[in-house]
């Protein structure tokens, strides 16, 4: 039960995008098309969840016993890196479509800070590892709803008759804005 | 192949390099960070034992607490006085942080509200107020404790924490 | 002139946070007290410095292959070591700053620098860059913060950063009246959107001046 209050509390109450800002680059960047955003959010799920997993158990098993809990920062990076560059190998045989119309933004997800956000509050908040998988769901299908809902929403302002000023990154912002109070509205559900 | 080994050197010696730098500014810097941690709680704890008492940090495990993140036991003439727990629970914008100290005597000793800027602005700081302050300070240890009505998320987040570190207290120190 | 036009667009015209659109994540997040924004313009100063000093010296000496995770190592040392100090010598700001001091390591700001400019120019024009793109940022988060703190508490209050009891000034100008919004995420978004909409409303009345002259 707690476990499932953990997955709604970070897929909605405490959705890092809105609430925590990871993740800004490819909300403003990849959702212009729904379709792109749902690739992307696939990609981050599979990115996250493995990198959560991993850098807990080297984390705990690795860089706790020997003392050099402050070479966290360069593992965690290092592991992210990799799984992305695993992504990235895997999309280009696979399925060049996807990999095509995600350009510049599959190598982006190293940066994006959701990754190594979420690494990081694993370990800061004390979870367990079962806590921190569900984490390492949860905060990905939170950033796939918000990215997807957010492309459906420009593709809509698009046609819309915006003030000339607002047009673009402004508008976008502001719309965020909005989600974000949208689900600040519901933060007593958990 | 020979690329792929100068390569794969190269990393290792930036690697090994960033290791030792990091390893140096930790050696200097990770004393400073221990010695402020125990100042910053003492700086809190002498506000609730006020009369010359020692403290030091128990090395306990609290892995079954979800809202207690540190205990410290106050001692008097070598033997211990009192328990002070320090408690962060999930409030109505974020984490609540308090300190509440068990008295050997069986009673609330104090509490102290270390952090809830996470909380709405003149309704979840309620708690920071003298009214909720007082109605646990003095209480017997295991009375309940009413919520704050309109700050009801910030205030029960003060008394999840005081409700877990009466639990563990009763089995651990009673 | 041209050393000085290398420092300089980093603040207006290519000001990393209004024009570029980087690193809005940290900008996003801790923009609710002058204080942070002041501390956090002050961490990200210190790592782009040292990032783009090293990596201009070393710039010859990196093999083009794996430049990239040479870069993210190099960064996430500097990052890792700013933040062990902020820990010893600034623990207020440390706690208030949170998980962004790590998240710089993935600030785009950083590796964009490096891999842009950096590594293609010399020590001096890399270390001016870091420190007009520094500030730009610094500045950047300064207008937010400012218009953050003021709305959503009503008033303004700068402390030290290295003493977090020494309190540099303190307003309250109508506390009363605050609009706890935009101390929440929700009032980031708007506050960005509304500062880039006016930027934007200062290009474009520029340009259609431009146009109106031309036509004359």
């Amino acid at each position: 039960m707690e476990l499932v209050s953990l997955f709604i509390g970070l897929t909605f109450v405490n959705n890092v995008v809105l609430s925590k800002f990871y993740a800004i680059c490819p909300l403003l960047g990849v959702s212009k098309k729904p379709k792109n955003a749902l690739n992307m959010g696939y990609a981050v799920t599979f990115v996250i969840f493995l990198a959560s997993i991993i850098t807990y158990l080297l984390y705990y098993h690795v860089l706790t016993p020997l003392g050099i809990t402050y070479l966290d920062l360069i593992t965690f990076i290092l592991v992210i890196a990799s799984l992305v560059q695993f992504v990235e190998m895997f999309l280009k045989k696979t399925s060049p479509e996807i990999y095509k119309s995600m350009g510049v933004y599959l190598p982006l997800i190293t940066t994006n800070c959701a990754v190594l956000g979420v690494a990081l509050d694993n370990i800061s908040a004390g979870y367990t590892l079962i806590e921190a998988m569900v984490a390492g769901l949860a905060v990905p299908i939170g950033f796939t709803l918000v990215i997807y809902v957010f492309a459906t929403i420009r593709e809509r302002l698009e046609i819309a008759n915006v003030p000339e000023s607002f047009k673009g990154t402004p508008i976008a912002l502001i719309t965020a804005g909005i989600m974000a109070c949208a689900i600040a509205g519901i933060a007593g559900l958990v | 192949m020979k690329k792929i080994l100068k390569l794969t050197v190269f990393l290792a010696i930036v690697a090994g390099l960033a290791g030792g730098a990091l390893s140096f500014v930790n050696g200097m810097t990770d004393p400073i960070i221990q010695e402020q941690k125990i100042a910053s709680v003492k700086e809190n704890l002498v506000k609730i034992y006020t009369s010359g008492e020692e403290f030091k940090a128990l090395d306990v495990s609290l892995s079954d607490y979800d809202a207690l993140s540190a205990v410290y036991e106050a001692d008097k003439g070598g033997s211990p006085v009192g328990y002070i727990y320090e408690t962060a629970a999930q409030g109505y914008g974020g984490e609540v942080k308090t300190l509440i100290a068990l008295d050997k005597d069986g009673t609330y000793k104090g509490l102290q509200i270390l952090d809830c800027t996470t909380e709405t602005k003149g309704i979840g700081d309620q708690i920071t107020g003298e009214s909720f302050i007082n109605s646990v300070v003095g209480k017997n240890i295991g009375d309940s404790i009413d919520t704050i009505s309109g700050a009801t998320y910030s205030s029960n987040a003060v008394i999840e924490g005081i409700e877990q570190a009466t639990q563990h207290y009763n089995e651990n120190f009673k | 002139m041209k050393k000085f036009d290398v420092f300089k667009k980093g603040l207006f015209v290519e000001n990393p946070i209004f024009v570029l659109l980087l690193g809005l994540c940290s900008s996003l997040a801790i923009t609710t007290s002058l204080t942070n924004a002041i501390g956090m313009g002050m961490a990200v100063i210190c790592v782009l410095l040292m990032s783009n000093f090293i990596i201009s010296l070393l710039r010859k000496i990196i093999p083009n292959e794996i430049r990239i995770p040479v870069f993210i190592v190099i960064i996430a040392t500097l990052v890792k070591c700013v933040q062990m100090l902020m820990n010893a010598y600034t623990p207020a700001l440390y706690e208030s700053l949170g998980v962004f001091i790590p998240l710089i390591v993935v600030n785009c700001i950083i590796l964009g620098r490096a891999e842009s400019f950096a590594s293609k120019n010399g020590v001096v024009d890399s270390i001016l860059d870091a420190l007009g793109m520094g500030l730009g940022y610094t500045f950047a988060v300064l207008i937010i913060s400012f218009f953050r703190e003021l709305i959503g508490t009503g008033g303004l209050s700068l402390y030290n950063p290295f003493d977090a009891s020494q309190i540099i000034f303190q307003f309250s100008f109508f506390s009363d009246y605050a609009i706890s919004l935009f101390t929440q995420p929700a009032g980031a978004f708007i506050t960005l959107g509304t500062i880039l909409a006016f930027i934007q409303f200062l290009k474009v009345r520029k340009a259609n001046k431009a146009k109106k002259a031309e036509v004359k």
